[in-house]
């Protein structure tokens, strides 16, 4: 299991983790959710003994990963953001390269490296260069690599980036069957429907921070039960905010000169209150969306931003 | 140590995979030798230079002087043309000829009065070796002539005056004659001796210009190859294997070892292969091949970790070829891998013996022509061994950040 508490991270002037504590199980996919630079992938390289912490601790197994280093390192399977892979070599040798950096020796490697090929579908296509498969393949013998020696901690860091729809549900079946296997996975993603679907409990990160963490119930719980309401069209910010805030139960999220967010509930039955109070206001509604509470409505409860920003 | 024979395993892979790359670290000397030797022939070809003779004099002391040139194995080399001043003059200038000397009106007269006289000898600067044995050879001929002109200056004074008469060509000889029995205490047998000894030829690594320009060539391929295999640790950084070998249990040193297990390999390949070529192709008398090669692979594996260091220390990938290019290319000039130190001028060719290609093409030279001595060979292969491991440990520490 991982445990991290108080993770600080800082780059010169730049902190990139700043605080971060969590804890992930065996057996249980553990999401870290958050846009781009907002400290996941520091926080993984932590915690696999690419970048040392600069406070805080990590273990992995109960081995720290600063004082017990090769320790930890035994214990983990990593599946970088990159493809990181020899493209001249074939698939059967780059396993036999990354198994050979993780230990694994003759028989025991030849026979790891036939499971993982078989487990990712890629027996047929072994002993082909990697520079000839396509991006969804490479991501697979990418997973390939980091599973082989049956880690009992898999860290993922956005392993579908890039990845075709086919290929992405095959990796994400991939990565459950190890949290089934009884491994702890920590997951890292800016896809809010991956996390959704994926994570057993989840950690949204921001500007280095956590801002939340729960079972997905547990974060929706934070926003209540109220529907997420875009509007767009022309709207004067100041006035239409103090317009909707006028409302009962309603929450302004974000209000701009062409967006207006809300959180209200039984968005569905008042929407014709809403649609006078903005005219009164001065403000022309041209589009509506309604959703349910979902993690990105939580996002931008917690930040006051999209998710996709 | 396991993974470091893996780690090599897996770059030699990758290597036999660029086969282009290797048919060039291959080529660079082998074809460069082919080249040589298709322009200067294997059997080591006899230099001929041209001299450019201005006579002023026109008579039999300026016949004499010049004739220097045309005695024994000098013939050979030397071809003398008899040309006006200007004519040498613009003659050398175009490079047509390898000097031009000038023998203005006078030297009987100055030879027959004991006064100075001044001859002109202009050389091609383009040219070291030919005008420096016209230098050489015409100021032996002069120095003869001053020992001549105080043993014999009163028959000397005597035939001034240009074309002398049958009595004073006698008068001269009677007195040669008598000279000549005077100093036979001195003459014959000669009170000194010359002892010549020739240098064994497999003191000589060849004959040909091929066998001078080899062992450079080599350490020309060897530096190319270190270069570029120091580049493929940016590669590995850019491509994120090198990110993944450090989150995996295995040693960074023994990562790092392979790397330089597998250049070895390479070196070691592309030496015997350049020298076993050299050796057949061009009847290069070397011996030691397998120890010259062993050579090449230690001192190109210390170039490769250099390199490697150098490389580490820069900001990008660019920047690691630009500065790696600026390390090298001044040392495969300056270092004598371009050009060979022996026809350097000598105080390039002494700043060339520091620079550690320029150094290791020495002793490779020594070892090729079986000169090496045994505790000289020891002690330098233990000074590059220790130099090796020191750039070794500077470039793993290095590493460890440059992965981060």
């Amino acid at each position: 299991m991982i445990e991290v508490a108080e993770l600080r991270k800082t780059f010169g002037e730049l902190t990139a983790v700043d605080g971060v504590s969590f804890t992930a199980r065996a057996g249980e996919i553990f999401g870290l959710l958050g846009p781009n630079g907002a400290g996941k992938t520091t926080t993984i390289s932590c915690l696999s003994g690419l970048v040392a912490p600069s406070a805080g601790r990590v273990t992995v197994m109960g081995h720290d990963v600063v004082r017990q280093g090769r320790a930890a390192r035994a214990a983990l399977g990593v599946v970088p953001q990159e493809i990181a892979l020899y493209e001249d070599l074939s698939a059967e040798e780059n396993l036999a390269y990354w198994g050979g950096a993780q230990g694994l020796r003759g028989a025991q490697l030849k026979r790891a490296a036939a499971e993982a090929l078989e487990l990712t579908g890629l027996m047929d296509r072994a002993r082909e260069p990697v520079k000839r498969f396509s991006g969804g393949m490479k991501r697979r013998l990418n997973f390939a690599c980091g599973i082989l020696h049956r880690p009992k901690v898999l860290l993922l860091d956005e392993p579908t980036v890039g990845v075709d729809p086919q290929s992405r549900v095959r990796l994400l079946d991939l990565v459950r069957e190890q949290a089934r296997g009884g491994a702890c996975v920590l997951y890292t993603t800016h896809y809010m429907e991956e996390a959704q679907s994926l994570c057993d409990r989840l950690a949204v990160m921001d500007h280095g921070r956590i801002i939340a963490q729960g079972t997905l119930p547990q974060l929706r719980a934070l926003l209540g039960e109220r529907d997420l309401l875009r509007l767009t069209g022309v709207f004067p910010p100041q006035e239409a905010r103090a317009a909707l805030e006028g409302l009962d139960g309603i929450e302004v999220l974000q209000a701009e000169a062409s967006l207006l967010l809300v959180a209200m509930p039984d968005a569905s039955h008042r929407l014709p209150g809403v649609f006078s109070a903005l005219a009164a206001a001065g403000g022309q509604v041209r589009d509506v969306t309604l959703s349910q509470p979902s993690l990105e409505s939580l996002f931008l409860k917690l930040t006051g931003k999209e998710l996709r920003e | 140590m396991r993974f470091a024979l893996t780690s090599a395993a897996k770059d030699l892979r990758r290597l036999r995979r660029d086969p282009f790359a290797l048919l060039i670290w291959l080529g660079i000397p082998i074809l460069s030798l082919l080249l040589m030797n298709a322009v200067f022939g294997s059997g080591g070809a006899t230099p001929r230079g041209l001299l450019l003779v201005a006579d002023e004099e026109g008579n039999l002391a300026s016949k004499l002087l010049t004739g220097a040139f045309q005695q024994g194995p000098l013939a050979n080399m030397v071809v003398v043309e008899n040309v006006d001043r200007q004519e040498g003059r613009a003659r050398l200038e175009r490079g047509d000829g390898s000097a031009l000397l000038i023998i203005p009106k006078g030297l009987w007269q100055a030879l027959a009065d004991g006064r100075p006289y001044q001859l002109q000898l202009l050389t091609n600067p383009a040219q070291r070796i030919l005008p420096g044995i016209i230098e050489e050879t015409l100021s032996i001929t002069l120095e003869a002539a001053f020992y001549l002109q105080l043993a014999a200056g009163d028959q000397l004074r005597a035939l001034r005056g240009g074309q002398p008469s049958d009595q004073a060509i006698a008068e001269l000889s009677v007195a040669m004659n008598r000279l000549g029995k005077e100093a036979g205490d001195f003459l014959d047998p000669l009170r000194m001796e010359l002892e010549t000894h020739t240098i064994e030829e497999r003191a000589v690594a060849g004959g040909s210009f091929a066998a001078l320009f080899l062992p450079g060539m080599l350490m020309w391929a060897v530096m190319f190859l270190t270069a570029g295999q120091s580049g493929d640790l940016w590669k590995e950084k850019a491509q994120g294997a090198l990110g993944r070998a450090v989150t995996a249990p295995c040693r960074l040193e023994a990562y790092f070892a392979g790397k330089l297990l597998a250049v070895a390999a390479v070196l070691f390949g592309v030496a015997i292969g350049a020298l076993l070529c050299a050796r057949w192709l061009l009847r290069m008398p070397a011996v030691n091949l397998l120890p010259a090669a062993l050579w090449v692979t230690l001192t190109g594996s210390a170039l490769y970790l250099l390199m490697a260091l150098v490389s580490l220390y820069a900001a990008s990938e660019r920047g690691a070829n630009l500065l790696t290019n600026l390390v090298l290319f001044p040392l495969v000039l300056a270092g004598g891998s371009f050009f060979p130190l022996e026809i350097m001028p000598a105080s390039l060719a002494a700043v060339g013996r520091l620079t550690p290609n320029g150094w290791a093409t020495g002793q490779l030279k020594t070892i090729l022509a079986g000169a090496m001595e045994p505790e000289r060979l020891a002690v330098a292969v233990l000074g590059v061994t220790l130099a090796g491991a020191l750039a070794f440990a500077l470039a793993l520490r290095r590493l460890r950040r440059f992965a981060r």
